[in-house]
């Protein structure tokens, strides 16, 4: 069976004791057929038969799909590969990343299971509103992807893209939600946090309060990108509440990136039946991974991991990412407790600094602990 | 009781050294500048406050003076700098406070003659470098002002310290200054600081600023930071080994957490050999220094931050771009080089324009091809340059000063005398030496 084969049947059924054993066969293979991973790993002196734990596998930076094509030999000219680019950050322009994905199946197969598990838990196909465009508008976008895989899957005949390149249409987001509460049908929305802004900005000038279905969730992503005064999680789930008539319970943050096949989703009482409901309008929520996503947090000096419960940089190895590079390190901050993740917030970037840094870094800090589990993410 | 001694009565000393400002009321920052105010009122004169002043600044820029010792010990401790470190940073920033340097201050004050100055000014000091805030401190107390400063709840030591010594010295002169603290979240005891002073002078970021500055009576020195550019004249054999010390020492003072502190180095070095070559011994002087300068602790988001820029670069020079990336073995220095961006292939965008470094001994190095060159690069940031420290042969050197004194940034200097500044040094563009003396 090949490489791709075995995680495929892992994410098809998890047993995560063979975890470790697979995501060594994984980087091995990287190091084999990854050309520039490959140079990576000897400058830094990895003998791959040497390593033995999935925590010594070197992780590139996230911001590496930059400068470099991070994908198995070939990939680029594979006719089956996608070719996911990065959307910026709220920095400012700068080179976009890319992630050549030569085995899109994979990431399919990933972002469905996940998805089922986390925001189709009930197993029950609905109507969909994507407030983003699909892949077919879209194809450089992993979001856009993940909106047509998602229809595909989960949405019954009543689905709408009402998002395009460069806008989001809240007017026929708004009709099309109008249509489901007529007939009482329950709705699945999808969108980046700055739509749903958007829309929630329009319902409220026009006064439009929404009683959707119950059984309607959405799914928010992105964090502040794209937004100029960022909502809070608790904004988002409170104004969910009011314009939707949508339970905290169903209100799901989803935390992925193009350089990830895989994502993370918040844990709430409708998807992790155990959760404390006293998390429900609170920032404390955690993120769950999938089994063949194994996340640590990182000491960013010695990249070696933090205990539980301490902050670091969080660091994944994504078996869905078997095409091209697993290990990966952002620059998101957070910690790690039982396998699940918490947010603390994004690295800042190259401030301005001088005789007030201290109150700078005051402010910087407010911030994060204002936004815990709002980290952007590049898609 | 003098002054001093009241204002850290006012507050409660915790079992870790901490200060507790939730007893601190408003009517006690009213009381406090009434008090200073009220000693004042008694005129000293410039020329005996400088006296003062300059007998103060002796015995501090003494090691061995108990006060500065327990002091640099106590900040050190609590702020993660190694001792050595501190030693070096504030040797360099009270090197400036003369007798001469004080008195020549007093001659100026005293020949502004009825010029308006504020009587009562209020200071907000920052946490980042101890101390930063003494050349104004010391500039309003010889032009007769009294002065209140809340210090930062992370650096609460050094001019609690210092004035104690000022008030050891001089009674009467001690009594003119307080410092308190209390948590910036007290927003109604920084209300009542720029309630009961003329002036007040808050040393913190854009934001900060911003949110004061809606006060006219405050004036803000918000986020700067400091560059230097090196003619091909300084990067000869025989002088390239000094400079490179001396610069490295400009990186390492502070932590390269003030607005004194060097950020990029530009070196006019047509062909990019010369600046490979002083990127090279700057991370040589720089690895000295981690030992005889011991690096701080670096929090956590610097950490990362750091870690940041280094994968930048690593990966970019992956990609094959000429960037270098110099590293400490742990995270003590980081020197990132970078040629003409002519040379670039492909060029990034953002990659051919002044960098802010994370701080923590993290430098950029730069080739320019010359002086054109290095005014375009530092075209955008120009109002956000503190300090220049320029090198090379006599000529160059002129030319450099002549270009950079052109540009507006206050403090143009020589390798190694970046965090020494002179007393009329025109900190944040001088409105507020203007102010207290007049301009030149």
């Amino acid at each position: 069976m090949s490489i791709y084969e075995q995680v495929l049947t892992f994410i098809r059924r998890p047993e995560p004791e063979s975890f470790e054993r697979l995501a060594l066969e994984v980087f091995r293979h990287q190091f084999a057929t990854v050309d520039v991973y490959r140079r990576y790993c000897e400058g830094r002196g990895v003998d791959p038969g040497a390593v033995r734990s999935v925590d010594d596998v070197p992780a590139v930076s996230n911001v590496a799909f930059k400068y470099a094509d991070l994908a198995i030999d070939g990939a680029a000219r594979s006719p089956d590969a996608a070719f996911f680019l990065t959307s910026g950050t709220t920095q400012g322009r700068e080179r976009r990343g890319r992630h050549i994905v030569a085995r899109p199946e994979i990431y399919r197969a990933s972002a469905i299971a996940h998805l089922r598990t986390m925001l189709f838990p009930d197993a029950r196909r609905m109507a969909i509103l994507a407030m983003h465009p699909t892949a077919d508008a879209m194809p450089e976008s992993s979001l856009a992807a993940m909106v047509s895989w998602c229809i595909e899957e989960f949405a019954t005949r009543t689905h709408l893209a009402a998002g395009s390149r460069d806008r989001v249409d809240v007017a026929a987001a708004a009709a099309f939600l109008r249509d489901c509460q007529a007939r009482r049908e329950p709705v699945c929305i999808l969108g980046t946090t700055a739509a749903f802004a958007a829309l929630f900005s329009m319902l409220r000038n026009e006064g439009i309060r929404l009683r959707l279905a119950p059984g309607s969730r959405m799914m928010d992503t992105g964090g502040a990108k794209g937004q100029a005064v960022p909502m809070q999680s608790s904004e988002v789930i409170a104004l969910a509440g009011e314009s939707f008539a949508i339970a905290p319970a169903m209100v799901i943050n989803e935390y992925g990136m193009t350089e990830l096949c895989s994502q993370l989703y918040d844990a709430t009482a409708f998807n992790c039946p155990g959760e404390s409901n006293t998390q429900e309008l609170t920032k404390d929520r955690y993120k769950i991974p999938p089994p063949w996503l194994r996340v640590t947090a990182r000491d960013p000096i010695t990249l070696k991991p933090m205990p539980d419960g301490e902050i670091g940089l969080l660091t994944f190895f994504d078996l869905a990412n078997a095409a091209s590079v697993s290990a990966v390190m952002t620059e998101d901050l957070g910690w790690i407790e039982r396998g699940r993740v918490r947010l603390f917030g994004r690295v800042a970037g190259g401030e301005a600094r001088g005789c007030a840094l201290g109150i700078r870094q005051f402010a910087a800090g407010e911030a994060a602990r204002r936004t815990p589990d709002r980290a952007e993410a590049p898609r | 009781m003098n002054a001093t001694t009241q204002s850290v009565g006012a507050q409660t000393r915790l079992p870790d050294g901490g200060l507790d400002s939730s007893r601190l009321f408003e009517s006690e920052i009213a009381s406090a500048a009434a008090r200073v105010r009220g000693a004042g009122s008694i005129n000293l004169g410039a020329d005996r406050m400088a006296d003062v002043l300059a007998r103060a600044f002796e015995v501090w820029r003494n090691r061995d003076y108990t006060r500065r010792r327990d002091a640099i010990a106590a900040i050190a401790h609590s702020a993660g700098y190694s001792v050595a470190l501190l030693e070096n940073s504030i040797d360099a920033l009270l090197k400036p406070f003369t007798s001469e340097a004080l008195r020549a201050m007093a001659a100026r004050v005293s020949a502004g003659g009825a010029m308006h100055r504020p009587k009562t000014l209020g200071f907000i000091a920052a946490s980042n470098v101890a101390g930063a805030g003494i050349h104004e401190i010391a500039i309003a107390l010889i032009a007769g002002a009294a002065v209140v400063v809340k210090t930062a709840s992370a650096e609460p030591i050094f001019f609690a310290e210092f004035a104690r010594t000022l008030a050891e010295v001089d009674r009467d002169a001690g009594a003119r200054i307080e410092i308190l603290q209390w948590s910036r979240a007290r927003t109604d005891l920084t209300a009542a600081l720029i309630a009961n002073c003329e002036r007040v002078v808050a040393y913190g970021d854009d934001l900060t600023i911003e949110s004061l500055q809606s006060r006219p009576n405050v004036i803000g020195f918000g986020s700067r930071v400091s560059a230097a550019v090196i003619a091909p004249g300084a990067m000869t054999s025989v002088r390239i080994h000094g400079v490179t010390e001396l610069l490295a020492r400009d990186v390492a003072l502070f932590e390269q957490l003030g607005c004194l502190s060097l950020h990029h180095v530009f070196a006019v070095s047509p062909d990019g050999g010369a600046a490979r070559e002083l990127a090279i011994r700057m991370s040589a002087a720089l690895e000295l220094l981690a030992e005889s300068m011991p690096p701080a602790r670096i929090p956590l988001r610097d950490a990362a931050e750091i870690r940041g820029v280094r994968e930048r670069a690593r990966w970019r020079r992956i990609a094959g771009e000429p960037v270098e990336l110099f590293e400490g073995r742990g995270f003590e220095w980081t020197v990132i080089f970078e040629p003409r961006p002519s040379s670039f292939a492909p060029k990034s965008v953002g990659d051919d324009s002044f960098k802010v470094s994370p701080g923590f001994r993290t430098v950029h190095v730069t080739a320019v091809r010359d002086l054109g060159e290095f005014r375009d690069r530092i075209a955008g940031i120009l109002g956000r340059i503190e300090a220049m420290a320029v090198a090379g042969h006599e000529n160059e050197a002129a030319d450099l000063r002549a270009t950079i004194g052109a540009t507006g940034i206050p403090y143009v200097c020589a390798p190694g005398e970046m965090q020494s500044p002179p007393l009329d040094w025109r900190h944040g563009g001088g409105a507020f030496l203007d102010m207290m003396v007049g301009s030149r």
